[in-house]
């Protein structure tokens, strides 16, 4: 496991994407799960620098690991609780006058990972998104896995 | 950082979007976009087909966009989504919002056809 810890504010987004595609690249782990685990990143943390500390100072914890054929995301912050997952879902039906501005990040994070959890953890918001990525050619998928 | 090229496809402006359409280079494109509205264009092609990444703070800018475009009279095509672009595009019911084409040359027929 490792981890990178930096202050939760936009300048941090930079070293957080090339510590985690650094991390994916020493996983061995399929590469063309880059795009995903970027987006999942970028969403959860661009909504921890918005809503974590309320304009405050505090920081943002990154840590990967690669667990069971999946790279995994651990992001820890020291704000109030709070759960970004209770967030409704987007009605992506809406014709383009009444659809609101934003509400889209977590809706992205959903469809991009394949496992999404949040926990408290003490004084601590712990949210933990793993992506799997896609099985090498002639890899036949195995039984739990429904199409997609 | 996203580059954003001014051409012209048939006649009809043209932004060609390169690199990342994230929360970093949000207020870049944000900006762009209002330029291209300011100068009174009636109708504008988005090629995204150099672009590599999109966030949902891209999709925030080009939702704003697309409504003050509506407001202004200009009607808007986009072009050349790849396939990671085109998945956020369709989990975000993006697809029902835009008018995509395959190419710059499509997107300029369907705006000349729409015009007519």
């Amino acid at each position: 496991m490792q981890a990178l810890r930096l202050p939760a504010r936009a300048k941090s987004l930079d070293a957080f994407r090339t510590f985690a595609a650094d991390a994916l690249r020493q996983s061995g782990l399929e590469p063309s799960a880059l795009g995903r685990v970027e987006l999942v990143l970028e969403e959860l943390l661009t909504n921890i620098f918005r809503h974590a500390y309320g304009g405050g100072p505090g920081d943002v914890e990154l840590a990967c690991s690669a667990d069971g054929g999946a790279f995994c995301l651990k992001l820890t912050d020291w704000g109030p609780p709070f759960n970004p997952l209770t967030q409704p879902a987007p009605d992506t039906s809406a014709p383009l006058d009444s659809r609101p501005i934003g509400g889209l990040g977590i809706h992205l994070v959903r469809h991009a990972s394949d496992s999404l959890d949040y926990r408290r953890e003490g004084d601590r918001n712990v949210v933990t998104v793993c992506v799997r990525p896609p099985r090498p050619a002639g890899e036949k998928p195995s039984k739990e896995e429904g199409p997609r | 950082m996203i580059q954003i090229q001014e051409t012209t496809t048939a006649g009809i402006p043209t932004l060609a979007l390169a690199g990342r359409m994230d929360a970093p280079s949000a207020p870049d494109l944000e900006h762009r976009l209002a330029e291209a509205l300011a100068a009174g264009r009636t109708c504008l092609i988005l090629d995204f087909s150099p672009l590599e990444f999109i966030a949902s703070a891209g999709l925030r800018v080009l939702l704003s966009f697309a409504k003050k475009a509506g407001k202004a009279g200009c009607a808007l095509a986009l072009c050349g989504l790849r396939p990671e672009v085109s998945e956020v595009f369709r989990v975000t019911g993006f697809t029902t919002i835009f008018r995509i084409h395959g190419s710059a040359d499509e997107a300029a027929r369907a705006l000349q056809a729409s015009r007519v």
